[in-house]
């Protein structure tokens, strides 16, 4: 009897490790485990026997039993694995372009302006705008540059009907900011601007980014360390620089600053120390309080980083220029 | 300015070239733009000797000879209309190919039927002098084929200065040595300047009516002129050098001088002016005529030298045609004033004439410097022209004539103004060499500003003055030490950037538009407001500040079609203008335009043509990024098309709008039909809150599908507000899955799948539950909409 179930044991696992579809499997089980299955029947037929050899026959059928669920279990398992592996041999041609997208990006001037922000902002300084349409007062008069003054002819002012202006820099925005705020003040004013001039390296919209440091004890050195530390941050190298005494009405002393390129010396920013007569018409105490100013065209300095000659290229909006530098 | 290097050198001479020279000048803040050449033009002419002549038939009468010349490579056939050529003359030959100025070459002609290899020139052709009257005449000795610049010494360099208006006391030969001077350390040749005593006792009566504005003018008689002379070849050669041409004799004097010290002076022809002068304002509406031809006409208050009725100047500007030098005038008066800057300043844009004179006069001339300078141009002209000088009539205001200025310098705000401390003894040689008169006092020094300084008046003038010479580069470089408080007021990033970054994810590049557009177009587009106009617009189409980007981003999307690309998607952040119950708006907008296809060409995904409802998910996308909700309906503007077209609003405000291009403007702007547009007010995205987060519940979701028939007409929005409203507390989404209408369906009326996610926060969401709701909102729907379940 004994032998006989043994006999079953190792022809069902037979079997079953034979079996080599799902189907062969299930069809295996039923076979044995279902509810007509031969371990079922014997299962059922132990009532049949001897009160005192139940337990023994049960014991030996139940072994039996679980060796047969184990090895459907383990062919099972393994018909998985294999079919598993067998779908790594399907390949698709990876080569093939995915599903492509519309590509998008933001203007160069923007970026640039974007990263000066970043820049100067890691640095302790926050971002102040202001009004395009400008009043004489905060584009010229609060800036030392009275009516008249020669130095309006540096600036050649688009006037609108009514008496106001576009701006000529983003300079009012200084005026604004120190009207409102007490020292210590560190801003920069990205902006458009608007001066009547139209060639190869002037547009009559153009942008600046302008810088400001009011607080105790700001000195000329100072400016210097922070011009010569953005340009080198902007740049990502050592540039060469030069400044160079200037004029402007709201800084005094005046500079220019000069960075050299490949074909020599390149004007690239003015600034100064903030003019008294600015500071005062801010209530700012010169006595207790200097500063300095610096500004720049976020155009040119766009110029310069990516190799763009012609200052125009930037307003054309041509996509195929856009993308490039996206 | 233009000046003259040899000039210059015989000002000051320091032992270095050129480059450096300039390099030093654009350290001390009188920038040089660059340096060529005085004669650069000039090329291919050398000296030649006249072999033999013999004259021209078919001359009409005029002396006309053809010339054979030894130009020492060899003899050349030349023809000649000077009057004074004759054999064994040496002369300038100019050959084939050479250059005599700018604009013209030499070319191989035919003259009277006969061949001229090159020519012969004259004094004038060749810039030289003034000298028209027949070809150069030069000295036997002459070295024949030796180039005209070696031979005449025509190597000056002219120095382009690009001066500050603060530094008109540069305006000069005297002014820029000066500044050479100090910083090489070098003296200056002042030049010698002999009073010129009168010859002749006759004068013109001078009256200043307005001494503030002129507060000295000197005036002096040169009577019997020779007007046949010529300038000589030195003073022409300087004036060239200076980028001057030279004129006639007395106006190349004034002009001498002028470059030389700095002193504009004017010569009037004497017949004109015997009334004597008076100084006075212009009354309104007095004329002048100029010496181009043009006439004026004065606003009240120009400073006008006059004959007492009439005008004959514009005070430091431009003389009149009237009363200038002539060809044969014989008697000079000539003018030397000190006019205020103030009064002169912003008179020459009002006439729009920009002279030599009036560049000087509005920066500042020096008010000490009219007596030294007419008596320099009186040396000169009778140098040059000969004549009888009268007396030096002098007519002055010392009351308005600049008092010298003292301003103080202090040790230690010297010190923290730049940062570093500069020795006391540089300080004091840098202010002894520019011509200040220092006093030094305890706390530092006080300063005498010399006359002609205008631009120094307060103690950071002469801080730069001490930064300048002792040189910009010199100064160390440190940072700021600064208290670094936070600052909520003030933004770290650019309120636009996100924004801008959402829609650049989404697949449009950002373009910079001019703010302004022609008015026609502005009006168009937003006929609602009136646009800020510009005065003064650099051309017509740019006249009207904008009230929306989609003008110029249609302009945009036009270049781009036009260069063959065909998929256009692009925005634009920037501000837009309005004027509205007569206060000017200026606000932040954004706006974008797509045509073309869907999705770029590929051969996993079709292409379509892109659609209202492509564009409305980009917006939807970006107003996402508000965190609130917004509602669309039928907008009526007037760019776009009236059934393609959505108003974008948050509760009652109008944010936005979006849609297609009205077909009248695609096809008026040669766009394609399928052409959309979005533009958003940007403030509502400047200051999004930070959204709230709430409890993400452990309980299943529920989804049921509605098939809902409706008619036509109910916007689906409304079903979903109304959806919204009636499952608030248990709707987590809420999907349009589906929209038919057509064949199978009532006419009229189209169905709508609505696939709602439902959850209840506090519970398992039982179906009868679910089953409940679902009613009670298709009785309510049934009831507000109409609608009948499919």
């Amino acid at each position: 009897m004994a032998s006989e179930l043994e006999t079953l044991r190792i022809d069902a696992v037979a079997r079953i490790n034979g079996a080599n579809t799902e189907r062969a499997l299930e069809e295996l089980r039923v076979a044995y485990l279902g509810r007509n299955g031969q371990i079922t029947k014997r299962l059922k037929s132990i009532k049949s026997l001897p009160k005192k050899d139940r337990p023994a026959e049960g014991a030996a059928i139940n072994a039996v039993k679980t060796a047969i669920e184990t090895a459907l279990e383990q062919q099972n398992e393994a018909l998985l694995r294999s079919a598993r592996s067998s779908n790594l041999t399907e390949a698709i041609d990876v080569t093939l372009p995915g599903r492509p997208r519309h590509g998008g990006g933001h203007h160069p001037v923007n970026q640039t302006i974007t990263r000066i922000e970043s820049i100067f902002v890691a640095a302790g300084y926050r971002i102040a705008v202001g009004p395009e349409i400008e009043d004489d007062y905060h584009n010229f008069e609060a800036l030392n540059i009275p009516a008249n003054h020669p130095a309006r002819a540096m600036h050649d002012t688009f006037y609108l009907t009514d008496g106001s202006l576009l701006r000529t820099h983003t300079s009012p925005v200084q005026v604004r900011v120190m009207q409102t705020m007490s020292p210590p003040i560190r801003i920069i004013c990205p902006g458009r601007v608007y001066r009547k001039d139209l060639d190869r390296t002037h547009t009559p919209m153009f942008h600046q980014v302008e810088g400001l440091v009011i607080d105790r004890g700001i000195s000329f050195a100072d400016l210097k360390g922070t011009v010569l530390g953005f340009l080198n941050e902007y740049f990502e190298r050592e540039v060469e620089v030069r400044f160079r005494p200037s004029y402007f009405p709201f800084t005094e002393p005046s500079a220019e600053v000069d960075i050299m390129g490949a074909k020599g010396w390149t004007e690239i920013m003015g600034c100064g120390m903030v003019h008294p007569n600015v500071l005062c018409e801010c209530g700012i105490d010169t006595e207790i309080f200097s500063g300095f100013a610096f500004g720049f065209g976020a155009d040119r300095m766009t110029m310069l980083k990516y190799g763009i000659d012609d200052l125009r290229m930037l307003f054309e909006n041509d996509i195929r220029f856009l993308q490039q530098l996206a | 300015m233009k000046i003259s290097e040899k000039w210059l050198r015989s000002w000051i001479d320091p032992d270095i070239d050129t480059e450096k020279v300039c390099d030093q000048l654009t350290n001390l803040g009188l920038e040089v733009e660059g340096f060529d050449s005085s004669y650069a033009h000039l090329s291919g002419v050398c000296i030649a000797e006249i072999k033999s002549i013999e004259s021209v038939d078919n001359a009409d009468g005029k002396t006309i000879t053809n010339c054979t010349v030894d130009t020492g490579q060899g003899n050349v056939q030349v023809i000649c209309g000077a009057p004074n050529v004759r054999v064994g003359m040496k002369s300038a030959y100019a050959k084939d190919g050479a250059s005599l100025n700018e604009k013209d070459r030499v070319k191989k002609t035919r003259i009277y039927g006969v061949e001229s290899d090159g020519m012969l020139c004259s004094g004038v052709e060749l810039g030289i002098s003034t000298d028209a009257s027949g070809i150069l005449d030069l000295p036997e000795g002459s070295q024949v084929g030796v180039d005209v610049k070696d031979a005449l010494d025509l190597h000056d360099v002219v120095i382009d200065i690009d001066l500050t208006p603060n530094r008109g006391d540069c305006l000069s030969i005297r002014g820029i040595a000066r500044e050479l001077g100090v910083v090489n350390q070098l003296p200056v040749n002042e030049v010698d300047v002999e009073s010129v005593e009168k010859q002749i006792s006759e004068e013109l009566p001078i009256e200043l009516e307005n001494p503030v504005g002129c507060p000295r003018y000197l005036g002096r008689v040169i009577a019997n002129i020779d007007s046949s002379a010529k300038t000589p070849e030195w003073m022409v050669q300087r004036l060239v050098g200076c980028g001057l041409r030279p004129i006639d004799p007395v106006v190349d004097v004034t002009n001498y001088v002028m470059l030389e010290l700095g002193q504009p002076l004017h010569a009037f022809d004497l017949t004109d002016v015997r009334n004597g002068i008076v100084v006075r304002d212009a009354r309104e509406g007095e004329k002048l005529s100029l010496l181009d031809g043009t006439e004026i006409k004065f606003d009240a208050g120009t400073l006008l030298i006059t004959d007492g009725d009439t005008p004959l100047a514009i005070a430091g500007v431009m003389g009149g045609e009237g009363s200038g030098i002539r060809k044969d005038t014989k008697h000079v008066f000539l003018e030397c004033a000190f006019f205020s800057p103030d009064a002169i300043v912003g008179t020459p844009r009002i006439y729009g004439l920009q002279t030599d004179a009036s560049l000087r006069y509005e920066r500042g001339v020096d008010p000490e410097l009219q007596h030294k300078a007419i008596q320099r141009a009186t040396h000169l002209l009778c140098e040059v022209v000969g004549g009888q000088p009268g007396p030096v009539t002098v007519a002055e205001s010392l009351e308005h004539i600049p008092s010298e200025r003292t301003v103080a310098l202090r040790r230690d705000r010297l010190a923290m103004l730049i940062g570093e401390t500069i020795d006391d003894l540089e300080v004091e040689g840098i202010f002894t060499r520019l011509g200040f008169k220092i006093e030094r006092d305890t706390v530092g020094w006080l300063v005498g500003i010399p006359s002609y300084r205008f631009d120094l008046s307060i103690e950071e003038d002469l801080v730069e003055e001490v930064c300048r010479v002792h040189g910009y580069n010199r100064i160390s470089a440190s940072h700021p030490v600064a208290s670094l408080p936070f600052d909520i007021e003030l933004d770290r990033v650019s309120e636009s950037l996100a924004l801008r970054n959402r829609i650049a994810e989404l697949g449009y590049y950002e373009v910079i538009n001019y703010s302004f557009i022609e008015k026609e177009l502005n009006d168009r587009f937003v006929p609602a407001f009136q646009a800020p106009q510009v005065e003064n617009p650099i051309a017509s189409q740019y006249e009207s500040m904008r009230k929306s980007l989609i003008p110029g981003l249609i302009a945009s999307a036009r270049h781009n079609l036009s260069r063959q690309q065909e998929t256009v998607r692009l925005f634009e952040y920037g501000k837009c203008f309005s004027i509205e119950r007569s206060k000017t708006i200026q606000e932040d907008r954004i706006a974008g335009i797509a045509l073309g296809s869907n999705r770029p060409e590929g051969w996993a995904a079709p292409q379509q043509d892109i659609d209202f409802f492509d564009v409305k998910g980009d917006v939807e996308r970006i107003v996402a990024l508000l965190g609130t909700n917004v509602l669309y309906e039928r907008s009526d503007s007037a760019y776009l098309h009236p059934g393609q077209s959505a108003r974008i609003k948050i509760d009652s405000d109008v944010i936005g709008r979006l849609g297609k291009l009205h077909p009248e403007i695609t096809m008026a702007m040669e766009l394609p039909e399928e052409t959309f547009v979005f533009e958003l007010d940007a403030l509502p995205f400047a200051r999004i809150e930070a959204p709230h987060a709430e409890h993400i519940a452990p309980f299943p979701y529920v989804r049921r599908d509605l098939a809902l028939l409706v008619s036509e007409s109910v916007p689906v929005q409304d079903l979903s507000v109304a959806i919204c409203e009636e499952l608030s507390d248990l709707l987590s989404d809420l999907t349009i899955f589906d929209l038919y209408e057509g064949e199978n369906i009532e006419a009229h009326k189209k169905s709508v799948g609505i696939g709602l996610l439902l959850q209840d926060k506090k519970t398992t969401l039982t179906d009868e539950a679910v089953a409940t709701r679902i009613e009670s909102l298709l009785k309510k729907l049934t009831s507000q909409f109409n609608i009948t379940q499919r």
